[in-house]
């Protein structure tokens, strides 16, 4: 795990010192949680960043749509030792956050943070870290994830990205730019910039890689690469279609769509050897293959029914089964990690597209957006959220919420066309 | 994710910051414009009608079949010559009720319904015209661009795209053009034409767009 852990934040280092200064999207909240949690917290002492660590964490967890950071902070504590309880505790506010910044000689900052329970009247929380001042918002989205995971008993996903598609016009033309950010949607840096289209973007299990379709060549072909280094590599350029690619949970292969037989059928290709393997034959449309999280079976697209619904595929036995029967479109399925919702782009005859999810148990389906043409559903590692691809207006905005639906924000990008969000692991 | 030991990482990452700062310079991939422009499609008003077509007197039905398109100059349309002929007709066209040769093969465009990859009769005189053109001249190339509106997923529509352009090329193919002269690629909904969110934009979108890549009509 630390090792991991390790290579994730490597992996960061060069990223963010790679970054250029793209217009980075910001947030628009439209649908609040009223049952929200207050908690409070309070500015670090001695935290003169222009972006201090008490805005990043309350932002931060207003954003999981389960904490509602209070507006008014009546004192000013650094420490848990100096917060007077009964305070707190009159305004409503049981959680209550503290901490201060020690810059150290060696261009290093110590940030020490303390949760504390105005109800227990006790610290429940604390710790220290020590960060180049480079790793500030990473070391805030660490304390929210600490902070989420204690009240919660959930993990939280402040720590990961999110992969999207940003259409823009240079001289009036349209490019298409590969990007990563914040899952706060800061910090975006640029994989890949093109004048062909881009989409399907796709983690590697561990983080460190992104597959995608790239249509640089005039035609559509994969490629992975390395997000530490840049390194690409051409994975599949077969004649016809090479779409949806989809990394396998223990990161050995990618389920495909290619279409080199006359007909788009869900393939699997082996990246240590190259190795295809045919998992369809049907000649309808077969393509958006998803992997369920144990890796023993696929979802897919496919209009072998005679509209396009979502079917499981066993790896093994090739075995299809139906998974969606409610609607005249559902496609682009996605498994939450924890196997418990499939998350779709759903149409009711006639209606608009919108995003759907179906409890894998009982079957049930319930739509949770209402805008005209929703798209690209993709959980957070947490299984918690969604995001997905919106409109707002004319505006391509990347939309986020919780999976009752009770809680909505948009990421509108400041200029250009954002869609295919994909949530890193 | 585990953060247990993520304050021993942070402070690592003091000592790796500066390993990843040399290694920023790589160049992060750029991709330039290397694709051919693309031959701009036609207007798409030229008059399909089959109907027309039928009582403009051209021999045959749909009055693009090989012997009456042969006699209206059709084995060289790239000559001045024949496509000055047409040109005229087709100009008139609109008035006379007759669809030539040229007239045809100025439509670059085939549209489709939604989720559907069925050509229409419309669309079987324009690709006659140009599968006669292909089996006449060899040396002609036309690349098949399949698109799709925006409604449904990209990844769907990619797909939807490509049966649509193998629509196409299959229809070209069983009249005369060979394997060797079709390319097909779909750019499924990343492409429109207009930038529009209703039907109209839609049905302009759902498209395959025929260009030609040597040998072209004039």
């Amino acid at each position: 795990m630390m090792l991991r852990l390790l290579k994730h934040l490597m992996a960061w280092s060069m990223l963010i010192t790679a970054s250029l200064s793209h217009a980075e999207l910001t947030i628009d909240i439209l649908k609040a949680n009223n049952n929200a949690m207050p908690i409070a917290v309070v500015p670090f002492g001695s935290d003169t960043a222009t972006e201090p660590l008490n805005r990043i964490i309350s932002d931060d967890l207003a954003r999981s749509g389960l904490f509602k950071p209070a507006q008014s902070i009546p004192e000013q504590p650094t420490n848990s030792a100096e917060v007077v309880f009964s305070v707190w505790h009159g305004l409503g506010v049981d959680y209550v956050v503290v901490g201060k910044v020690t810059p150290d000689a060696n261009n290093t900052l110590t940030i020490q943070y303390e949760l504390v329970s105005s109800s227990q009247q006790k610290r429940v929380l604390g710790e220290s870290m020590t960060i180049p001042p480079t790793r500030w918002r990473e070391a805030a989205h660490f304390i929210s994830d600490r902070i989420f995971k204690h009240i919660t008993g959930m993990d939280g996903a402040f720590s990961s990205r999110i992969a999207y598609v940003l259409q823009y016009k240079r001289e009036g033309v349209n490019r298409y730019r590969l990007e990563i950010a914040d899952a706060d949607g800061r910090q975006p840096n640029s994989v890949l910039d093109s004048s062909e289209p881009i989409l399907s973007p796709s983690w590697s299990p561990d983080g460190q890689k992104i597959a995608y379709v790239s249509f640089e060549s005039g035609k559509p072909a994969i490629y992975i690469q390395t997000l530490s280094n840049q390194q690409r590599q051409l994975i599949a350029s077969f004649k016809g279609l090479n779409g949806a690619p989809s990394w396998s949970p223990d990161g050995q292969k990618l389920a495909l769509t290619l279409s080199q037989d006359g007909n788009p059928e869900i393939y699997l290709l082996a990246l240590a050897n190259k190795k295809l393997t045919r998992l369809t034959n049907h000649y309808a449309i077969d393509t958006e293959a998803r992997w369920f999280p144990d890796g023993r079976a696929l979802l897919f697209t496919s209009d072998r029914g005679g509209s396009p619904q979502i079917y499981r595929l066993d790896i093994n036995s090739l075995e299809v089964k139906r998974l969606t029967f409610d609607g005249s479109f559902n496609g682009r399925g996605s498994i939450s990690a924890d196997g418990r919702y499939l998350a779709m782009v759903h149409r009711r005859s006639g209606q608009n597209f919108q995003i759907a999810i179906q409890d894998m148990q009982t079957g049930g389906l319930s739509t949770l957006t209402d805008t005209p043409l929703d798209e690209s559903p993709s959980f957070a590692p947490n299984s918690q959220m969604l995001v997905y691809a919106t409109r707002q207006g004319k505006q391509g905005v990347l939309g986020i919420m919780s999976l009752d639906g009770r809680f909505k924000l948009q990421l509108p990008a400041s200029d250009g066309q954002v869609r295919e969000p994909a949530w890193s692991p | 994710m585990s953060h247990k030991n993520l304050a021993i990482a942070l402070s690592l990452a003091v000592a790796l910051s500066a390993t990843g700062c040399a290694s920023l310079k790589s160049k992060k991939p750029v991709v330039e414009d290397n694709t051919t422009t693309q031959t701009t499609p036609a207007d798409t008003t030229t008059a399909t009608d089959p109907n027309s077509a039928e009582t403009s007197g051209l021999n045959g039905k749909g009055g693009v079949n090989a012997s009456g398109l042969g006699n209206n100059g059709a084995n060289d349309p790239n000559s001045a010559n024949g496509s000055n002929v047409n040109g005229q007709n087709g100009q008139n066209g609109g008035a006379n009720g007759e669809v030539t040769m040229a007239d045809l093969l100025t439509v670059r465009l085939v549209h489709f319904d939604y989720d559907s990859s069925d050509l229409s009769n419309a669309d079987y005189q324009t690709l006659q015209a140009h599968a006669q053109y292909l089996s006449q001249n060899p040396s002609a190339k036309i690349l098949l661009a399949g698109h799709a509106d925006e409604r449904g997923t990209r990844e769907y529509n990619m797909a939807l795209g490509e049966r649509r352009a193998n629509a196409v090329q299959a229809y070209l193919n069983s009249n005369g053009a060979k394997s060797s002269q079709l390319d097909t690629v779909s750019y499924g909904k990343e492409k429109p034409l207009n930038e529009g969110n209703d039907e109209a934009a839609w049905s302009e979108n759902r498209r395959v767009e025929i260009s030609y890549k040597a040998f072209a009509p004039k």
